[in-house]
């Protein structure tokens, strides 16, 4: 939870309708980084699967 | 009008998010579609979340999605690396051209019709959406009738691909400059073709938050001549630049909510997985008839939810 926490918390930095608003540099980081991240791990992480117990799974996206 | 920082979603719309992911993901995977066109207009009518906010967060769901596909798609040498990169060019003007029409938008205010008022973006995006939802609709229902009736000898696969002149048309182009692609087997092709397609993508892209599949695929197997393995395997790289470029050019703007991006990631990978595990189960054009009958009933929902917001001003 703390980690949905701190999410929550960047995504409060971000308000455009706020007079001179520029979006922070950590949150725009947390924006890109978080889906890479999650994409990276669970693409690899499936490819180790497929790998280990000699199956195929769905490739998704499609 | 709201934004990101004025959109307020608490943390206990969190699993719901997720179940809401592992639906649509569930679907996608089933149909063996990306699902984006139905995630943001049902975001907004399931959950309330405007437009705006929709869009940036589905695009960093959808960049994940991509990053994860991409990585396994690797492993086959699906991937054409220079069609891939010659088309971010492109792609990466339209998402930013498309972004910047839907900012416009977010700050136009309202509208008044009929003595009523609504804002300009939710008026525009729910009828852009509709239009979408009823053009892919009414493609996939044709799409399987057709491989129905073809499977059935009613159709000539010749007389399919003799339905598309103007692609050929646009095959043989000759716009300099020229490339070649020689991992699609492509001898020349003018780069404005590959830009283009690119810029129609990724417009769809920062505007709508979605990957764009639809038009790219068809893009590249029939105007192009891309083989279909390769094909799919550089519309997901492409999707990934596309989704990355348009989720990091919505944060500069506060589109994007971090806490449904994670609850739709988690959703939707797991639902992908078990979606596609069903497809080869039922497969076949009766699946893409059903998903093309679904988008009208995204249709309908989103009109009812455009006529009830507009009824309520």
């Amino acid at each position: 939870m703390a980690f949905l926490d701190w999410l929550q918390a960047l995504g409060k930095d971000a308000n455009p309708a706020a007079e001179g608003f520029q979006a922070q540099p950590l949150y725009i980081l947390a924006c890109v980084v978080l889906p890479v991240t999650i994409g990276l791990v669970v693409g690899f992480g499936l490819r180790l699967a497929e790998r280990l117990f000699g199956v195929e799974l769905g490739r998704g996206g499609h | 009008m709201f934004s990101a920082g004025e959109f307020i979603l608490g943390l206990s719309n969190f699993p719901y998010l997720v179940l809401f992911g592992l639906i649509i993901g569930a679907l996608g995977g089933f149909f063996g579609v990306g699902g984006g066109f139905l995630m943001v207009p049902l975001l907004n009518v399931v959950f309330g979340i405007p437009y705006n906010v929709a869009v940036g967060s589905d695009l960093g769901q959808m960049c994940g999605m991509s990053t994860a596909a991409t990585v396994r798609h690797m492993r086959f040498g699906n991937i054409d690396f220079k069609l891939g990169f010659l088309m971010i060019a492109g792609t990466a003007t339209g998402v930013e051209a498309g972004a910047s029409l839907l900012e416009v938008l977010k700050h136009s205010g309202n509208v008044t019709i009929a003595g009523r008022t609504i804002d300009l973006m939710t008026l525009v995006m729910s009828l852009v959406y509709a239009a979408l939802l009823i053009f892919l609709g009414q493609a996939m229902v044709k799409e399987s009738l057709r491989t129905m009736r073809r499977a059935a000898g009613k159709v000539e696969a010749a007389a399919e691909a003799a339905a598309f002149p103007a692609a050929l048309r646009l095959r043989t182009l000759k716009l300099w400059p020229m490339v070649s692609l020689p991992a699609s087997g492509i001898e020349a092709m003018s780069l404005w073709i590959i830009l283009g397609i690119g810029f129609a993508t990724g417009f769809l892209s920062g505007m709508l938050g979605v990957g764009g599949g639809f038009i790219r695929m068809p893009a590249l197997v029939y105007i192009m001549g891309c083989p279909t393995v390769v094909a799919v395997g550089t519309d997901l790289f492409e999707i990934m630049f596309s989704s990355g470029y348009g989720v990091l050019t919505h944060a500069f703007k506060g589109n994007v909510h971090l806490i449904v991006v994670l609850a739709l990631l988690i959703g939707t990978t797991v639902g992908a997985q078990v979606g596609a595990s069903y497809t080869r189960k039922a497969g076949g054009p009766r699946v893409r008839f059903g998903f093309g009958c679904l988008a009208f009933v995204g249709v309908i929902m989103v009109v009812i939810k455009l006529y009830v917001k507009f009824m309520h001003q």
